[in-house]
């Protein structure tokens, strides 16, 4: 999870599409999408419909942190020790 | 040819997805058309397919549609094999020692040997073909309880029943010797307790969902 919330919290407040966040965290989708569906749930994430870029393209789901989800995340960043990051890259 | 298996996988892990994260299903499926043109299709989709699977349980719909794979995959199929292999095996005639064995686990009055002659063997067909028959139902059945069609599940388990009936009777009269009933009638009263149980929970479930 601590590695969405960083790569949301360096794009903030831009949203980012969900295969971009895969390619930024090296996470596949069988863990990024049930992440984000918890971060969701707990108000952390928020997530928007874009228009499609090319027509005949659906419609893309594009995520950005929350008010919580962006405290979390500097929490996260100036405090590594208190998520287990201690050996993290701040 | 990746792309011939990532499409039918990601079907699978939308149709899993429940109505409840029906959104969450779009937006994998419109990534999934950027991760096919990345080369990152297969893989994108096996993940999804992980996903659905791991909700399953965390959504009214899903645990619904959980248990009727168990009761289709843990209970149903396996009686089915367990009735091929006992065809296989010579039903319904049960050797001396098996029918011994089965009889005692039935609590049933051993003193009689079942024995083969002409008269009986001719019935020994007829038989077989209607347990093949039963067994053909059985797997029918689980795909109903799968797809919760329980009008054809209730028809299905019927004509089990009335097929176990007759296996039951015709056998009585052909080889005096009811141990060959045992599996068939075991069969039946598992059915015939768990999928009007599982019926119950799911329209309870369908119920309060609406």
């Amino acid at each position: 999870m601590l590695a969405v919330l960083a790569a949301l919290y360096d794009r903030a407040p831009q949203r980012i599409h969900g295969y971009e966040l895969m390619k930024q965290t090296g996470l596949k989708s069988g863990s990024l999408y049930p992440l984000l569906m918890r971060m969701s749930e707990r108000g952390l994430v928020s997530s928007e419909w874009c228009e499609p870029t090319a027509p005949g393209r659906p419609p893309r789901h594009a995520y950005r942190l929350t008010a919580t989800g962006l405290a979390l995340a500097r929490e996260a960043r100036s405090d590594p020790g208190s998520f287990g990051l201690s050996d993290a890259k701040a | 040819m990746s792309v011939w298996i990532a499409r039918p996988v990601m079907k699978l892990a939308l149709a899993g997805m429940g109505s409840d994260r029906c959104e969450w299903a779009a937006a994998m499926h419109a990534e999934f058309a950027v991760a096919q043109e990345a080369g990152d299709g297969l893989s994108f989709a096996f993940g999804c397919l992980t996903t659905a699977w791991q909700e399953l349980p965390r959504h009214a719909e899903g645990r619904l549609a959980l248990a009727r794979y168990i009761c289709a995959l843990g209970l149903i199929l396996p009686v089915a094999a367990l009735l091929l292999a006992g065809l296989w095996c010579g039903y319904p005639w049960v050797e001396p020692p098996y029918a011994g064995e089965i009889a005692s686990f039935a609590r049933m009055p051993t003193g009689m040997v079942p024995t083969i002659y002409a008269g009986n063997a001719a019935a020994m067909t007829g038989l077989a073909t209607l347990l093949l028959l039963r067994i053909a139902g059985l797997i029918v059945l689980a795909w109903f309880v799968v797809d919760a069609d329980w009008d054809r599940a209730g028809a299905m388990q019927r004509a089990g029943a009335a097929a176990t009936i007759t296996l039951t009777l015709f056998s009585a009269v052909a080889f005096a010797d009811l141990t060959c009933v045992v599996l068939p009638l075991l069969a039946v009263g598992a059915e015939l307790l768990s999928i009007p149980m599982l019926q119950r929970w799911h329209e309870d479930g369908v119920v309060a969902e609406a």
